[in-house]
């Protein structure tokens, strides 16, 4: 699917601006795993215990903090293919010091560590967390050594949180046992793989988001449920961001899997006409139907082969415009989920169809009153005529310049 | 600005899909009865109840609404229980469509928008997560077996016993296996149905795709030496593997459009299929394969500069009409 240079932008943004919260709730809000989506393989693969993810918490608490406090007072200022190196070193030597203190206490307490033997060759790929990166790069280069600090307890706390969390439910659904003590006899194999921790975790975000969108609604929180990087994108999602693309004048995907042939409602085109001149040719597919949703005619759009006279439109009165939701930069980027209500447009006649022949001039425009619509959504006025002129001018081109 | 973009695919088509889908599916339940008696009716019941139950209740909370009405919970957890063997305890039916229904199939939106099949990822959960049950069946109650053992342990452990003589007992599925998926004449006359059957004929080139890589490569590298007929037969007619090629893999969300597409599609399913029963530790993967091929499908299309190929139809039909018009 084409992508615009502004959609390509949100996806890595060079700024991550958040609103400033109590550090245990933006545990929640900006939680590198349920929000943020990163450093999921440690948690996947290592936290299948309980003992598992809490030695994954500590480890990337202790990374976080000095990680974010170094790049906040010295590191911002390497370039930053040094910086990841630092990242690293610094992770190598938080590993270090876990190997070094877990055998001394193995040697104190006369015991194997069964935490490090559970994590097994997933405790030295800790170094490279990219929790870790991710929150020094879009975050501690922008804020000073005392927030920076704040925001890495903020992100150990989230972070331990669903790790210690999703290795209780992995170990007691998974072995049956709490802590390594026997607890119940129901094993579920899968939840101790990797595919049931990430199925946890995705099960998490998606309560995350809920709990994120109720708030909204009752509006103690904004734009925290869109901040989530764990999007399932349905064709609503699809169908905004082909409308992102046309304001671009670029073509959308013609796709149905990728979200659209471009529909057009009882008539409703953009209201600039030249949005529709399209990067490359895009075939039309014209539908319209009644009040009740029920479709009346479709067909592809054939653009007429003589400019059609400009009819007088009869006064019209204006609709109610409601605005779309209005596109917040959203501080970690990814595909919006905008939630807009069903179009109850008013009947007019269908301009093409596959039944019907191509009529020789067009049809008259929609009737100016207009019942108020059962949902808001903006409308716009549309110039037919000059649409379908810029259809032909279109076919023109492409038919005189093969490729 | 365009007031609405909509899938093509509209509630209505997906009901008339399932209502064939079931249909075509209650000859493989029947021959189930026959062979295995009331085991195999109670297990398929209770997968049913369960997705429906769980469509209602998790499909009001999660999307609001149920579509329950157009019938596809039902397929999915009909399938899901003809796949297993017909002595499994129930509970496994329950876990598995429910793991269908509420991970692969609600969280995605519901019919027709899950980027995977629902019934193969429910079996595929089971398989992970209860290997061995899932892979000891229990012989027929009606007939004696050709062989006690499952022709998938025997192409694992390289054994042939496909004979001229016990070709029509293997079609017919008098052999130890699942539920519903034995009966290889059974699922040949749906996919002819399906055939004659005008919304459904595209979807099974993918079909004839995954039945072609799996023939042609157990041809030329058969598991069961010396006899390379003999082993692409028993490839084909082991556990559900002809099941799910006709059944699951021509599922409309996640088929691609195009003829060629569906068809390439069909063979990319079709050798990973007989990739992982070469190199996978299960009796059966041909689900695992199906979800593979359901992942992939986005890549190979965004690899493919999908676009221009999708739509070549239209624009040819586009230009045609343009043509004739001046």
């Amino acid at each position: 699917m084409a992508k615009t240079k502004a959609w390509q932008e949100q996806e890595f943004p060079e700024t991550d601006e958040q609103p400033r919260r109590h550090w245990l709730w933006q545990a929640l809000t900006d939680n590198p795993l349920l929000v943020q989506a990163a450093g999921i393989c440690p948690i996947a693969v290592a936290a299948a215990t309980i003992r598992g993810g809490l030695l994954v918490a500590i480890i990337t608490a202790a990374q976080l903090l000095l990680c974010e406090l170094l790049t906040s007072l010295l590191l911002k200022k390497l370039p930053g293919w040094l910086r990841a190196a630092g990242y690293f070193a610094i992770g190598l030597g938080v590993i270090c010091g876990a190997f070094w203190f877990s055998e001394a206490l193995s040697k104190w307490t006369g015991t194997d560590s069964q935490a490090v033997r559970t994590v097994g060759v997933f405790l030295p790929l800790l170094a490279a967390n990219s929790a870790v990166a991710l929150r020094c790069e879009h975050r501690a280069r922008q804020l000073p050594p005392g927030e920076a600090l704040r925001d890495a307890a903020a992100a150990a706390a989230g972070y331990g949180f669903v790790a210690i969390l999703i290795g209780t439910v992995r170990e007691l659904l998974g072995w049956g046992s709490f802590w390594g003590r026997p607890f119940t006899e129901v094993q579920v194999r899968g939840i101790w793989m990797p595919f049931g921790g990430l199925l946890l975790l995705g099960a998490l975000a998606a309560l995350l988001k809920q709990v994120f969108l109720r708030l909204e609604e009752k509006g103690r929180l904004t734009g925290a449920a869109a901040a989530m990087e764990f999007q399932i994108e349905d064709w609503e999602v699809r169908r905004q961001r082909d409308l992102d693309l046309l304001d671009n004048g670029e073509a959308p995907s013609a796709d149905p899997h990728e979200g659209t042939f471009l529909l057009l409602d009882n008539g409703m085109f953009p209201e600039d006409p030249a949005q529709m001149q399209m990067t490359q040719p895009l075939p039309l597919f014209l539908k319209s139907w009644d009040a009740d949703g029920k479709p009346l005619a479709s067909g592809f759009a054939v653009p007429a082969p003589k400019p059609a006279p400009q009819t007088k439109a009869p006064p019209k009165k204006e609709p109610p415009k409601a605005e779309l939701p209005k596109k917040e930069k959203a501080p970690s980027a990814g595909p919006k989920m905008v939630r807009t209500a069903p179009v109850r447009p008013e009947p007019v006649k269908p301009l093409v169809s596959k039944q019907a022949p191509r009529p020789e001039t067009l049809p008259e425009p929609a009737p100016a009153e207009t019942e108020q619509p059962r949902v808001t959504q903006e409308t716009v006025e549309i110039k037919i005529s000059e649409l379908m002129r810029l259809l032909a001018e279109q076919e023109e081109q492409e038919m005189n310049d093969p490729k | 600005m365009p007031q609405l973009i909509e899938r093509l695919s509209s509630s209505e088509e997906a009901r008339r899909w399932n209502v064939t889908s079931l249909l075509l599916t209650l000859p493989l339940l029947v021959m189930g009865w026959y062979y295995y008696g009331g085991a195999a009716l109670r297990l398929a019941v209770i997968g049913v109840l369960t997705a429906a139950l769980c469509e209602i209740i998790f499909g009001r909370l999660i999307l609001r609404t149920h579509t329950l009405l157009d019938l596809n919970a039902i397929v999915v957890g009909l399938w899901v229980a003809l796949m297993l063997p017909a002595d499994l305890s129930p509970w496994f039916a329950v876990l598995g469509t429910a793991f269908a229904i509420l991970v692969v199939k609600i969280p995605f939106g519901g019919t027709l928008h899950s980027p995977f099949v629902p019934a193969a990822a429910g079996f595929a959960f089971l398989t992970v997560c209860f290997p061995e049950p899932v892979f000891t069946y229990a012989p027929p109650t009606a007939w004696v077996p050709v062989h006690s053992s499952a022709l998938t342990a025997l192409l694992q452990t390289g054994q042939s016993i496909f004979r001229p003589t016990v070709i029509s007992s293997i079609l017919l599925g008098e052999t130890v296996g699942p539920l519903g998926t034995g009966c290889i004449l059974a699922i040949a006359a749906a996919a002819a149905a399906m055939v004659i059957l005008k919304p459904r004929r595209a979807g099974m080139l993918s079909t004839l795709g995954f039945v072609l890589a799996v023939a042609g490569i157990s041809l030329l590298f058969p598991r069961v030496p010396g006899n390379r007929l003999g082993a692409m037969g028993m490839e084909l007619c082991a556990g559900s593997l002809l099941f799910a090629a006709v059944y699951l893999l021509p599922d409309p969300a996640t088929l691609p459009r195009g003829l060629l597409a569906k068809f390439l599609y069909g063979l990319m399913a079709g050798g990973l299929c007989m990739l992982l029963r070469r190199l996978g530790s299960y009796q059966d993967n041909t689900c695992f394969a199906i979800l593979l091929a359901n992942g992939a499908l986005p890549l190979l299309r965004r690899g493919w500069n999908e676009k221009e190929n999708w739509m070549n139809p239209i624009k040819t039909k586009m230009k045609t009409k343009s043509k004739k018009s001046n």
